[in-house]
């Protein structure tokens, strides 16, 4: 398509809608990613999806556009209409993405900005693009830099009016949820405040998207100390874990982040997590890889029931989804982000 | 007694969530072998579950008269859930652990030994998965058994007094009929609050745990659009209409006991009426949204007894063609009185005198065997002065409850061409094209909003005494005037002819659905 009137006039087809998601990567690892994403996305709400891929192979000139009509929701034996409109321009060409993009928003409704790179890493369009947006949606696992992008984030939530989203932390409301519901007594919540240590596992390695696996733990661990209001003291690697130490009422609490081989289960993802206190050892483990997390609570005395629990949140699901794009920033979210940023983790963590 | 006003915040629970949680407790559900635990109440647990919505500590006991044990009830329990659930079939990691929290007790309802071992039960599964003595009595049972049963409950310690009670609590939940009439309304509450306090009592309206029902409140205060015109300056009437294609089924038993006045119009056809015509509550706590509604029923002007016969119209419904298949009339029904005189199909003229309403006409029908399945709210707009546009119609909004939900506003527009001609369109917007078609069940909203002490969808017990105020006279006037002329509509038909007389005499008709 050459013009945004070829544009606009391939877009005029009449269904419903809820808001225009716009998506940006560069990188092709990046872009297999969010397009898969996308396809999630397109499954569960209608609406108006513009992919903007930078590719820097493109030639000087180029900027292709195309646009489709695609159907999603047949797995539940519906079918929900979306548009996809696919725009790839090279840094040079980037220029006039907004312009193309102006025309074709939908009015009234949600427009959302899902950045698909690194959002510490300077970006010319980005700026423009944040200024269509009532919601803007990172994804922290994306960086390497985490005190940068925490710091960062923290500017941007005391200086923007838009809504901001962290991909990464609404997938750890499952076990946001999880931990709100195994401590739920002030005699647990004082337990695990006290703890002496906290081990989670996840599963490591390095893919294509260049993912950094450690995040959902590095989060995890920085919820837990920002609410019992534990003091950051050190942080190093021990061959596949991130050992963080912290200090709560005088007390050392000793935190590890295991990276290991794990079937079944993605990149990041978490698949147990130990705490041991003084009085009791709480184990939250993945059963048989799955979403269900089977609870062990012991004492030395003692071994309470196992409970199991859904994880929820999986981001296949539309609660996940319904999340990122619906809900308010967690209050939890900022403090967590002010224990992150204390620690150097890109010299210190690269596993 | 001194009570400790420490209140408990996990600081690990985030208060910007809007999913409520639902706090650690034991369901049981007495009646637990009857059709509503296994197309509703079960399936709806189960939906929790897969949503991480049930409480982390929870266990659920079906108590019941039928011999049976755990393994049998936990695997009835699975083809109910692969049957009716909203998402089947059910997925075999979530059944395993969901299936280990039902449990079944056998008992009479009034067997003291059969209270003593539940309450057994119940501390042991408070000790061993954490439920705290947290108590949900759901009682799907006939309303007469409910006052001994929860008697029983009282007598042996396994609901607390809410007043001297703080660190436990317990609830039961009921379902309609709240009574049969106003004495028996204001009896039953008489028994009920010997052993409860109000706050206890959860009297379940499953229209209120609708999707489309809820969304009605959204929809008025937070649209200063229309809540400007929602009143008698701008609207000629409000038609709300509760139509089944169905006949009674297999339900005459329960049918010549009930009749549709007290089967929706009394409960339902109420509840829709209160949320459209309420002003907007101080917030949205359940008493204050709760306040407001009691306050439009007790605004609804009763029907005086000279007219009652235009204003109040009963019908039953005769042999006729439903969905192109002949069908029998209802005193054919099996357990029906081939003489019955019990109404089908009821339809009234209402008027709320206060400053909003006053003037405007609420004609509210409901019945069986009708042309199809429809549950609607119309609100007709004034039309306007004529001396622009001749053959303008009036606008027309529409809040479909079920099924094809969604809401369609009607709005005039000029034909393209040379001269002016008018006609109507509809702006429609329909739920299941934006969000799906597996909404959450009312069941499980109304489940979980119990566990979790938010009453405010469920019926007060002001709101259902006020109801049954208006509405008893008209029974007794019914029950002294037999009608002549039963059957007196077609199945298939949209009703008796006075239905139609009765908007004819104010020029007005009932809007084709």
């Amino acid at each position: 398509m050459k013009s945004t009137a070829d544009v606009a006039k391939a877009l005029n087809k009449s269904h419903p809608c809820l808001f225009t998601l716009i998506v940006y990567t560069q990188d092709k690892a990046h872009t297999d990613l969010f397009m898969q994403r996308v396809r999630t996305i397109i499954d569960k709400f209608p609406c108006r999806i513009i992919f903007i891929t930078c590719d820097h192979e493109l030639s000087d000139d180029d900027l292709k556009v195309s646009v489709t009509t695609e159907i999603g929701g047949k797995k539940a034996g519906e079918s929900i209409a979306s548009d996809l409109v696919r725009i790839t321009c090279n840094p040079k060409t980037q220029s006039r993405v907004p312009f193309l993009i102006l025309p074709i928003l939908i009015p009234d409704l949600p427009v959302f900005l899902l950045w698909g790179q690194d959002p510490t890493v300077d970006c010319d369009i980005l700026p423009y693009l944040q200024t269509f947006a009532t919601r803007i949606i990172f994804d922290s696992e994306c960086t390497d830099n985490l005190r940068v992008f925490s710091e960062k984030m923290l500017a941007r939530i005391k200086s923007m009016r838009t809504e901001l989203v962290d991909l990464n932390w609404a997938t750890l409301r499952g076990w946001r949820e999880i931990f709100s519901k195994v401590f739920d007594s002030p005699d647990k919540i004082h337990d695990i405040k006290n703890a002496q240590s906290l081990f989670i596992h996840f599963k490591h390695g390095h893919s294509a998207d260049a993912h950094h696996a450690q995040t959902a733990a590095i989060f995890l661990q920085g919820w837990l100390a920002a609410q019992f209001g534990w003091t950051p003291k050190n942080l190093q690697t021990e061959n596949n874990s991130i050992v963080l130490s912290y200090e709560f009422q005088g007390k050392p609490i000793h935190v590890e982040l295991i990276g290991r081989e794990e079937k079944g289960l993605k990149l990041g993802d978490i698949s147990s997590v130990e705490v041991i206190t003084a009085n009791r050892y709480y184990i939250m483990q993945r059963k048989d890889n799955t979403e269900q997390i089977v609870i062990h609570v012991s004492t030395k005395e003692s071994c309470e029931l196992p409970l199991v629990y859904p994880l929820g949140y999986e981001q296949k699901s539309a609660l996940f989804w319904k999340e990122v794009f619906y809900q308010s920033m967690s209050e939890h979210y900022k403090p967590m982000l002010e224990i992150i940023k204390e620690f150097d983790w890109k010299k210190k963590c690269d596993l | 007694m001194a009570m400790s006003t420490h209140i408990f915040q996990n600081p690990l629970i985030e208060t910007s969530s809007s999913t409520k949680s639902p706090e650690p407790c034991v369901l049981v559900i007495f009646g637990a072998t009857g059709d509503l635990t296994s197309r509703k109440l079960i399936p709806a647990l189960y939906n929790l579950a897969r949503e991480s919505l049930l409480p982390s500590h929870f266990a659920c006991v079906g108590f019941a008269r039928r011999d049976k044990n755990n393994e049998i009830f936990r695997e009835e329990m699975l083809n109910d859930i692969n049957q009716f659930s909203r998402v089947k079939p059910a997925d075999k990691e979530l059944w395993k652990s969901f299936s280990e929290q039902l449990y079944y007790h056998r008992s009479e309802f009034d067997n003291d030994e059969g209270y003593e071992s539940l309450k057994t039960l119940l501390n042991d599964l408070d000790q061993r998965l954490g439920t705290k003595g947290n108590r949900v009595f759901y009682l799907s049972v006939p309303p007469s058994n409910f006052p001994g049963i929860v008697q029983k409950l009282s007598q042996h310690g396994l609901i607390y007094n809410a007043d001297e009670v703080k660190d436990k609590w317990s609830r039961i939940i009921i379902e309609k009929p709240f009574g049969h009439d106003l004495k028996s309304a204001v009896d039953l509450q008489s028994e009920l609050t010997k052993y409860l306090d109000e706050s206890q009592i959860y009297r379940i309206d499953h229209y209120l745990g609708k999707e489309t029902v809820q969304n009605l409140l959204v929809f008025r205060f937070s649209n200063p659009i229309f809540e400007h015109t929602w009143n008698n300056q701008h609207i000629d009437n409000v038609q709300i209409t509760v139509s089944e294609e169905i006949g009674i089924g297999t339900r005459g038993k329960f049918w010549e006991e009930a009749g549709m006045l007290r089967d929706i119009i009394q409960n339902h056809m109420m509840q829709l009426i209160s949320l459209v015509a309420m002003e907007p509550p101080s917030n949205l706590s359940a008493n204050s949204i709760r306040d407001e509604k009691v306050k439009v029923v007790e605004s609804i002007r009763p029907i005086p007894l000279d007219e009652m016969d235009q204003r109040a119209v009963r019908g039953q419904y005769g042999p006729g063609i439903v969905n192109g298949e002949n069908v029998k009339g209802y005193r054919e029904e099996d357990n029906v009185n081939p003489q019955s005189i019990v109404e089908t199909y009821a339809a009234f003229q209402l008027y709320i005198d206060n400053w909003r309403w006053y003037g405007v006409p609420f004609y509210i029908r409901a019945g069986k065997r009708l042309p199809k399945r429809a549950t609607e709210i119309a609100i007709t707009y004034k039309k306007p002065p004529g001396y622009l546009f001749e053959h303008c119609e009036p606008n027309v909004l529409v809040l479909r409850i079920q099924p094809d939900e969604g809401i369609s506003l009607r709005i005039n527009c000029k034909v393209p061409g040379l001269s002016t001609i008018l006609t109507p369109v509809n702006m429609n917007f329909k739920y299941h094209s934006y969000f799906g078609s597996t909404p959450p069940e009312a069941y499980e909203r109304l489940i979980c909003d119990c566990m979790a002490g938010d009453s405010t969808l469920f019926a007060r017990d002001d709101e259902v005494i006020a109801s049954w105020r208006l509405f008893t006279p008209i029974i007794e006037h019914w029950q002294e005037m037999s009608p002549t002329d039963f059957p007196n509509y077609a199945s298939g038909t949209w009703g008796p002819e006075q239905a139609d007389l009765m908007l004819a005499r104010q020029h007005r008709k009932w809007r084709l659905v």
